[in-house]
């Protein structure tokens, strides 16, 4: 038997059922008496505030390491020093 | 909501339902309570439990309404078929038929077309065969020779390519074939 024959076969054994206008409407009817004591459910707020979460981890991280490196080290290393730091760090193109 | 017509597009309709609308929910269910109704009562095998299960779809299409996104990756159509889909094989799951080694005695593969007996079993025992199948391909072979819906439509609602769904289709025409021929039903033939 081929995969059509078998197909066909199958949907003749479970035909489609003859669905009645009057069984539709009562359907719709009784759905809608449903629908009118269900509450629709609102919205979630958070898909809108994704975009801005995805900063706020960086930002707490920012914000403590800032504390901690303040506390630690502003007195020690000056402005200045962290900056003449960088130069020295840099690699300067010697001209030839 | 004056200007809403059958026209609408179902996403027209379901921005509606989201503000509420009772009518435009009317209009959506008289689109597709029909083509739904059939499936779950192929799937399900029962008129009842098909009702309900269509009924509870729709009643999730209007509790959900607000987060629908218009125009987004699935149309609605697509999406409401795979909603029914799984709740009758979450139906036939949570209430199991009974095994087929439960369906009786191998069917007598002569002819008698009078039984109705005999058929009501044969029709039971393709069903139960159904049921256990994997549920993937439980899904393909349901939408595709039951749901009157074409294979790239198919393939979308169970969101994999035309050839992931046709692989599946032949496991599954396999593994029907193989349950149905313990019960000495060799031709789907013998099952009409």
């Amino acid at each position: 038997m081929s995969g059509d024959e078998f197909i066909e076969g199958l949907r003749r054994a479970i035909p489609a059922p003859e669905i009645s206008d009057a069984r539709i409407d009562a359907l719709i009817e009784d759905t809608l008496l449903r629908a009118q004591g269900t509450s629709q459910s609102r919205p979630s707020f958070w898909p809108k505030l994704l975009p801005v979460m995805q900063y706020a981890l960086p930002l707490v991280v920012a914000v403590v390491m800032g504390i901690t490196v303040d506390r630690d080290y502003k007195s020690e290393l000056p402005v200045a020093q962290f900056s003449s730091v960088l130069l020295s760090s840099s690699l300067m193109p010697s001209g030839s | 909501m004056g200007g809403l017509t059958e026209d609408g597009t179902d996403d027209d309709l379901l921005l509606s339902i989201a503000e509420g609308s009772q009518r435009a929910f009317r209009l959506l269910m008289q689109r597709h309570a029909r083509p739904m109704l059939a499936l779950a009562q192929r799937v399900t095998g029962s008129a009842e439990d098909a009702d309900e299960i269509v009924q509870e779809s729709f009643l999730k299409v209007w509790r959900l309404a607000k987060k629908w996104e218009v125009g987004g990756a699935a149309s609605f159509s697509t999406w409401f078929y795979r909603v029914v889909l799984n709740a009758c094989l979450d139906r036939k799951r949570r209430l199991p038929m009974a095994p087929l080694e439960d369906a009786g005695e191998p069917v007598d593969p002569s002819p008698d077309g009078s039984d109705c007996a005999l058929t009501r079993q044969r029709r039971s025992v393709l069903l139960a065969a159904l049921n256990q199948l994997p549920d993937r391909q439980k899904q393909a072979v349901s939408l595709c020779y039951f749901g009157e819906v074409s294979g790239p439509e198919a393939a979308k609602i169970l969101d994999m390519s035309l050839s992931a769904l046709e692989a599946l289709l032949v496991r599954g025409r396999r593994g029907l074939k193989k349950s149905l021929m313990k019960h000495g039903i060799s031709s789907v033939g013998d099952i009409l």
